[in-house]
């Protein structure tokens, strides 16, 4: 021992502090100790960082996580998706989580349909932006380790696909535009990038923006925390650019880069909106999406009334600081619903989904919804459909759950809710992003 | 010699049972019981919440998934952590590949951006006792050095420091022999103790 390197004494000294020595290393180690002073601070301070190491703060995991898995699993066994297949058959199932996982399908074809009437029922108008929707599912397939999709999917596949929450899914298994572009993002995170007009107009963004993280998020990370330098590590956590949170590292691409849950986003675009009504900067990045315009992002995010935007589909990712792409979508994408592009497949979908519930669709009492062979050539070529927005709007209250749409209220007026929500709203909602304890 | 495996706990069991048998609801008990440990590994392995967060979530749901292959060999806490490590030192890497700054201006810039939204949210310096501030530089020291580590090491750190696994587990979890998880583990503490040092001798 008294021969061993620095190197190996290093090792054996963290062994030895680690108990992992057997009985000769550490009588040897200790050995060295009595006779090395150096040995022997080399051990405090690998002790003292140890302890500051295993010292560090620990966090409860977000109190949503053990219900969202379920609610996955759970689902996951209701539609029969093809990963589990020994753990489908067989035991018992507990009803309330059946029906709650039915009602969320259900709720996430609600949605899906709402948004899709509400596209068809309305045209852009003049001025305002469009939604590009950038097709990266052929980036995401070459980067993608899973098989191409079948070409020949079952019906039960299929609605498995429609109704899953997971959207990259949708993606890979190249699903029909109307099922991906009607994804309810009730859950999923969201990237929101701002594209300032210059430094000051970013600064006040970042304000905005920081003001409401610090309202919603870092409220909580600061009871939650008792020392300080976590709580700032924490908060640089999600300061730092490139995911999660804000982009802050390059300042002459004059963006601020959000990553947030779609509940945080909408109070977030509330203050964006105040400060920039007319944000044609932003860009929503929801999965393989990118809506361009403040107010476009909202109406399909949160089901407002704004008009519905053109649907259009471009190539290749939005790209960090060109600006000429954040505006309005003059890129030349292709459009979506032009008749050269997939015949739209989810009334079959829904009617196929409802049939193996036990359901049809005056059990449901709301207004029927557009048949494909009905579906308008182009988004500027859409004509509105006979049911009013007021039914439609019955409709989807009827058939969401609380816990598909979560905080959203989709009862209240824009008008009427235009203070509270120009408001910075404490989260009811959501739960807290730590709990203390 | 170091700690002997966990063994399945007999609770574990029957609960991995009962999902095998189609009790979906035992594997919301199993995520219940080590979801805290799972998300902050993920988090001090990634460095962000939000992204600990989904890779959590993404674990369970892929241990889920390969529960039927899981034979309770090893504990389901150490199997659950090998899908754990593995999502998260890849989201890492991804993250890397993307990112188009150095790791090191990276980290000025989250050290001074993350003082600018303290000062934001109303956090004031020097609001605690001098005591704490140097026990709050150290952790601020130790979690800023954690993230400088390259991902090998930090791993074996976040497992055997915080997490507390036992040599041999770990080797299990990064399959990995036992005596590299030695070295590593010690070259890890010694990359640490050269990054706090002067923090160290401040506090002294």
């Amino acid at each position: 021992m008294s021969n061993i390197d620095q190197e190996q004494l290093g090792e054996w000294l963290s062994a030895y502090l680690d108990g992992e020595l057997n009985p000769e290393q550490r009588e040897l180690v200790e050995r060295r100790l009595r006779e090395d002073e150096s040995a022997r601070r080399l051990l405090d301070e690998l002790r003292r960082t140890v302890n500051l190491v295993s010292s560090l703060p620990r966090h409860c995991a977000p109190g949503s996580i053990a219900e969202d898995v379920q609610l996955h699993v759970e689902r996951s066994e209701l539609l029969g998706e093809p990963e589990e297949p020994s753990v489908r058959s067989g035991g018992r199932r507990r009803p309330v989580l059946t029906v709650l996982s039915m009602a969320a399908a259900l709720g996430l074809f609600a949605v899906g349909l709402r948004i899709i009437v509400t596209n068809r029922a309305t045209e852009p108008q003049i001025g305002e932006s469009t939604v590009a929707m950038r097709d990266t599912a052929a980036e995401s397939a070459l980067t993608s380790d899973q098989p191409a999709p079948p070409a020949d999917r079952s019906e039960k596949e299929e609605m498995s696909l429609v109704a899953t929450a997971d959207f990259s899914r949708k993606i890979r298994a190249g699903l029909g535009t109307e099922s991906v572009s009607t994804h309810a993002f009730a859950n999923e995170t969201v990237r929101l990038r701002v594209v300032a007009r210059d430094e000051a107009d970013r600064e006040a963004i970042t304000d905005k923006i920081v003001a409401y993280l610090a309202e919603r998020r870092a409220a909580d990370l600061a009871v939650a925390m008792t020392d300080k330098s976590d709580r700032t590590a924490l908060a640089g956590s999600f300061y730092y650019r490139g995911d999660p949170g804000i982009n802050y590292v390059e300042p002459s691409e004059q963006q601020v880069l959000v990553r947030a849950s779609r509940r945080e986003l909408e109070g977030m675009m509330d203050e964006l909106e105040r400060y920039l009504p007319a944000t044609d900067g932003v860009v929503l990045v929801a999965g393989p999406l990118s809506i361009h315009g403040l107010r476009r992002a909202r109406t399909a995010l949160y089901g407002l009334e704004e008009p519905a935007p053109a649907v259009t589909m471009g190539r290749g990712p939005y790209s960090l600081g060109d600006k000429a792409e954040a505006v309005d979508g003059e890129r030349g994408e292709k459009d979506l619903t032009s008749p050269d592009t997939t015949p739209p497949r989810i009334d079959e979908l829904f009617d196929g989904l409802l049939k193996t519930i036990g359901l049809d669709r005056e059990m449901l009492a709301g207004p029927p919804t557009p048949k494909p062979d009905a579906a308008p050539a182009g988004p500027s070529t859409s004509k509105a459909p006979t049911v009013t927005k007021a039914k439609k709007a019955e409709a989807y209250d009827r058939l969401v759950t609380p816990a598909t749409v979560g905080a959203q209220d989709a009862s209240a007026a824009p008008g009427e809710e235009a203070d509270e929500r120009m408001k910075l709203r404490p989260s009811k909602d959501c739960r807290p992003w730590l709990s203390v304890g | 010699m170091g700690r002997t495996p966990r063994p399945v706990s007999l609770e574990d069991a029957e609960l991995i049972e009962s999902v095998k048998a189609g009790q979906t609801e035992a594997y919301g008990e199993l995520v219940r019981k080590y979801q805290d440990r799972v998300f902050n590994a993920c988090w001090r392995i990634c460095g962000h919440l939000e992204d600990a967060r989904d890779l959590t979530q993404e674990a369970f749901l892929k241990g889920y998934e390969g529960l039927p292959g899981f034979r309770q060999e090893s504990s389901f806490y150490t199997w659950i952590f090998r899908i754990v490590v593995n999502l998260a030192l890849s989201h890492r890497r991804e993250a890397q590949r993307r990112r188009d700054v150095s790791l090191e201006q990276g980290l000025h810039l989250v050290g001074s951006q993350a003082d600018g939204l303290a000062k934001r949210v109303g956090h004031k310096e020097g609001d605690d006792s001098a005591g704490a501030a140097s026990e709050a530089e150290l952790h601020g020291c130790v979690v800023r050095a954690l993230q400088v580590l390259d991902d090998d090491h930090r791993a074996v750190i976040v497992l055997r420091d915080i997490e507390g696994f036992s040599y041999r587990e770990i080797a299990e979890i990064l399959q990995i022999p036992p005596g590299t998880v030695k070295s590593r583990v010690h070259r890890a503490r010694m990359a640490l103790c050269q990054a706090i040092r002067p923090a160290l001798t401040r506090n002294d």
